[in-house]
């Protein structure tokens, strides 16, 4: 009896170690966006705030819509993230320890402010670009190049 | 044959060719001979080089510079060179004095501090030139313009090049046969009334014609009497032989001028493109080359002559540069002479060249809008990037504005109402910088209601018809919200102070007065859009003294009232007020079945004068019933001053309501009767005890502004005890009110009777 739980711990054991040896594209089979991820990028002008809407659920469902005057459209894009574009995006979100971003990231312009903001499992990190400046608050504001990079593989994974 | 005879019999035979000859030439190559350096219409010749004929070498010969400076080494170069080439010169042909241009190098003197060559110092000098285009001479006789021997020298020494050119293969003479007085009398006929001027001082040249031949000229200038006129010719006659008109050029280069305009979305893109000339556009001429900027008409002028180049209008100027992001940039050339005019059209057609067209158009009026308060160091050459990828916005950025691409169920923003507003961001940030977003985003908006002459800022931006911000709504401050939210107060402001000011002024000058007092404030960078209504009361101010009041103030403070924006006190009367009231008692309640008037009083006033009315009553009707109610200067009872009208209404028979209205106006000296009217349909009225107070005092101190009124207690009762129906032999009235101008400019409403 003491035997056969020993050759179950020890199966046990061997399949438990064996999944963590598992390669990250195996895993990747898995949507690695658990909660909700959304990601805005907006800029403030004539007509207020316009900008792109792009949520990627925990099944790796992704819908992109626009924001319109203060209003969101219906999706104008849907669609479902490959198991390579999950490891993308499953990397990305690792890499700039996205559950680690600050609330705030630069001060918002007076007027005409471009911001992308990430929200992601109930936090959420907004980035202020200053007046339609496309470019890094500064070159050393990791924070802010952490935010930039999930926004570019959010978009390049669904493609927009 | 005798000698003689031969002669004569030659003479005979050249002449009968002549003669075949000019049978079967035209006569305008006989008045015209065909010129290496004459083509142009007969108006105007000036030179054109292209037709003389130029034979260029490589001689590869040196010539000792010295170490000095760059001009000793430029006359060393002129010598060396000149004496080098003589040789080359055909024999009777010589080089005339020259000066010598230094080209490139550095402008340190070769050697002057004897520090060993570098390779540097020897690239220089390769690159080092000396040019010099020597005049030629014949047996001692210039030869014209354009025939000339060219040296290039290089730093080291080294004679690069020459260019021998309008070289004759012959020369028919060296001493005239024609006395320079009858050569002056040839060309005298030829020029007609352009050769009155004085007597010319001719001088002999030689003239090559585009057979190479080589004739000798008289030369000389005629012009005409007049002092001004421009019709001023150099002459070639010919000096042996038939004196005849061998060539002549204009002396007077008529400068190259012409409009610039554009096709422009004039509202919106989704309205009609029109022509527009373009103000303070930057026109390039290529040769020489020389930049332009056209004027307020569009009109551009170059400020010394040329003859035919290319003129070339980009969508650039001194206050803006447009980056277009779709593709090339919009422009237009012309080539030609002086006359006619170039008139350049930018003939944009597609949505893409009609947004730079728009954009630059709108950036520059603009600036004009905002001309007094902007420096010439104040956003010059701004960049305006027209067509960006994306859609339904556009922004300033801090240091451009930028308008993005039709889609989206919006057009593209590269127009008017969008452009004005952006620029307006572009003001506050320079006028100390954008220090509050609500105020900044209001101020927007008032730079495209100032511009625009209409209320709606942002035509057809969601799509045809449209209205993305109207200032004619009533958004009271503080408007919580964004900062658009938070600026509509003030855009609300700007609007209904050009309607105050039309009470009062013509169109353009409230537009006008308008853009001064808003503008003013925006120069003293308001912290917030209540210190920019009060800076634009200091700014209308004349004594620096608010408590007075201001020239425009109650139109100011009607305005601010308007949107309920805080502003500075009402003035304390200054001189003698006059005033004058009408009322009837609680009884017997004043019945009112259609439009009348119910009260009126009268004012004398001396001067302008700035008058409030109160009008207040109680009423009560039997049934539930609206009507309307309003002021005015005049008797028909279908008239009343916009601002006065109130629409009302009694939701609940038979209970006691407050009716009544508050106004004031800038009337003109002399006598005014206010008439309190109730428009009413469907129903009637009954008043209890109401009052009508007329106040006129004078705006701003000073002297005695009115100095008599007189009062009248018109309607009032005739029984105490019996109701009085008043106007009820009127029609009932049509519930149809329409807004107009009374003769003096002032806002009325109407209604149908």
């Amino acid at each position: 009896m003491q035997l056969r739980t020993a050759r179950i711990a020890s199966w046990l054991l061997a399949s438990a170690l064996a999944c963590m040896a598992l390669p990250l594209q195996a895993q990747a089979a898995e949507c690695p966006v658990k909660p909700m991820l959304t990601v805005k990028d907006t800029q403030d002008g004539f007509a207020g705030t316009t900008g792109t809407i792009w949520t990627i659920k925990p099944d790796c469902s992704y819908d992109v819509a626009r924001l319109r005057g203060g209003e969101v459209s219906p999706p104008h894009l849907k669609g479902q993230l490959t198991p390579e574009q999950q490891s993308q995006l499953a990397a990305a979100l690792s890499a700039a320890a996205v559950e680690t971003l600050p609330a705030r990231i630069g001060e918002p312009a007076p007027v005409n402010s471009r911001q992308i903001s990430i929200e992601y499992g109930g936090k959420t990190a907004v980035l202020n670009l200053g007046m339609g400046d496309p470019a890094l608050p500064g070159a050393s504001d990791d924070t802010a190049r952490r935010v930039v990079e999930i926004g570019r593989v959010v978009k390049a994974v669904t493609g927009e | 044959m005798r000698q003689r005879d031969l002669i004569w019999t030659s003479a005979k035979f050249i002449g009968t060719i002549s003669v075949l000859a000019a049978t079967v030439i035209p006569s305008s190559a006989q008045q015209r001979p065909t010129s290496p350096v004459a083509a142009a219409p007969a108006e105007n010749r000036y030179p054109d080089g292209s037709k003389l004929q130029s034979q260029y070498s490589s001689v590869q010969r040196a010539v000792v510079l010295p170490s000095a400076a760059p001009s000793v080494r430029a006359n060393s170069a002129g010598f060396a060179s000149a004496a080098a080439v003589q040789t080359d010169l055909p024999e009777g042909f010589s080089l005339l004095a020259a000066p010598t241009s230094h080209v490139g190098g550095t402008d340190q003197p070769a050697g002057a501090n004897m520090a060993p060559a570098t390779a540097a110092d020897r690239v220089a000098s390769a690159t080092e030139k000396f040019i010099t285009v020597f005049p030629l001479a014949y047996r001692g006789v210039p030869l014209s313009k354009g025939s000339d021997y060219l040296t290039i020298v290089d730093g080291n020494g080294q004679i690069q090049a020459t260019r021998k050119r309008a070289m004759p293969s012959k020369v028919d003479a060296t001493q005239p046969t024609v006395a320079a007085g009858e050569a002056v009398q040839v060309a005298r006929r030829d020029a007609g009334a352009a050769s009155a001027g004085p007597d010319p001082k001719p001088e002999l040249q030689i003239w090559v014609d585009d057979r190479q031949n080589g004739n000798l000229s008289w030369t000389f200038t005629l012009g005409p009497s007049a002092v001004g006129d421009s019709n001023v010719r150099k002459y070639w006659v010919a000096a042996v032989g038939e004196p005849r008109v061998l060539n002549w050029e204009s002396q007077v280069y008529h400068n190259h001028n012409g409009v610039v305009s554009g096709n422009i979305w004039a509202a919106s893109p989704f309205q009609a493109a029109e022509s527009r000339a373009f103000p303070s556009l930057e026109v390039t001429r290529l040769l020489p080359n020389e930049k332009a900027i056209t004027n307020a008409e569009g009109r551009y002028t170059y400020t010394t002559p040329a003859a035919s180049t290319e003129v070339r209008a980009k969508l650039r100027g001194p206050w803006f540069i447009i980056n277009n992001q779709s593709g090339p940039g919009l422009e237009s050339a012309q080539t030609g002479p002086a006359i006619p005019p170039i008139n350049l059209h930018l003939g944009a057609s597609g949505e893409d060249q009609l947004a730079q067209d728009s954009a630059f158009y709108w950036a520059n009026v603009a600036r004009d809008l905002a001309r007094n308060i902007l420096g010439p160091a104040e956003l010059p050459g701004l960049p305006v990037r027209t067509n960006i990828n994306d859609t339904c916005n556009a922004f300033w950025d801090g240091s451009s504005i930028n308008f993005f691409k039709a889609g989206n169920g919006c057009p593209n923003t590269a127009y008017s109402d969008v452009v004005m507003h952006e620029y307006g961001h572009g003001v506050d940030a320079v006028k100390g910088g954008i220090v509050h977003g609500g105020y900044s985003e209001g101020f927007g908006d008032a730079m495209a209601v100032l511009a625009t002459h209409q209320p709606c800022v942002g035509r057809d931006f969601f799509g045809a018809g449209t209205c993305l911000r109207s200032a004619s709504d009533v958004i009271l401050w503080p408007s919580p919200g964004g900062v658009h939210t938070q600026g509509r107060p003030y855009g609300g402001f700007t609007w209904e102070l050009v309607q105050q000011l039309k009470q009062t002024f013509s169109e353009e000058e409230s537009y006008a007065i308008a853009t001064r007092l808003v503008l003013g404030a925006a120069a003293a960078n308001p912290s917030d859009i209540v210190d920019a209504v009060r800076l634009s009361f200091i700014v209308d101010d004349n004594d620096g003294n608010l408590t007075n009041g201001t020239p425009h103030f109650r139109a100011l403070a009607n305005a601010a009232d308007s949107r309920k924006i805080p502003r500075p006190e009402d003035p304390k009367v200054g001189g003698p007020s006059v005033s004058a009231d009408a009322s009837f008692p609680w009884t017997p309640v004043k019945v009112v079945p259609a439009n009348s008037n119910i009260l009126q009083a009268s004012i004398h006033l001396d001067k302008p004068g700035k008058v409030h009315i109160s009008a207040n009553t109680s009423a009560r009707s039997a049934t539930p019933v609206q009507f309307q109610t309003g002021v005015y200067n005049a008797a028909p009872v279908n008239i009343v001053w916009t601002d006065s009208f109130r629409s009302l209404s009694l939701p609940t028979a038979n209970q006691w309501a407050q009716v009544g209205t508050m106004f004031a106006i800038d009337l003109p000296a002399g006598d005014h009767t206010i008439y309190w009217k109730i428009w009413i349909a469907g129903g009637s009225l009954s008043l209890s005890a109401g009052t009508l107070m007329v106040e006129a005092f004078e705006p701003a101190g000073g002297p005695s502004a009115l100095t008599a009124a007189v009062t009248e207690a018109g309607g009032q009762s005739a029984a105490m005890n019996e109701p009085t129906t008043v106007g009820a032999n009127l029609a009932p009235a049509a519930p149809t009110i329409g807004m107009s101008r009374d003769e003096a400019g002032r806002g009325i409403t109407t209604v149908r009777q």
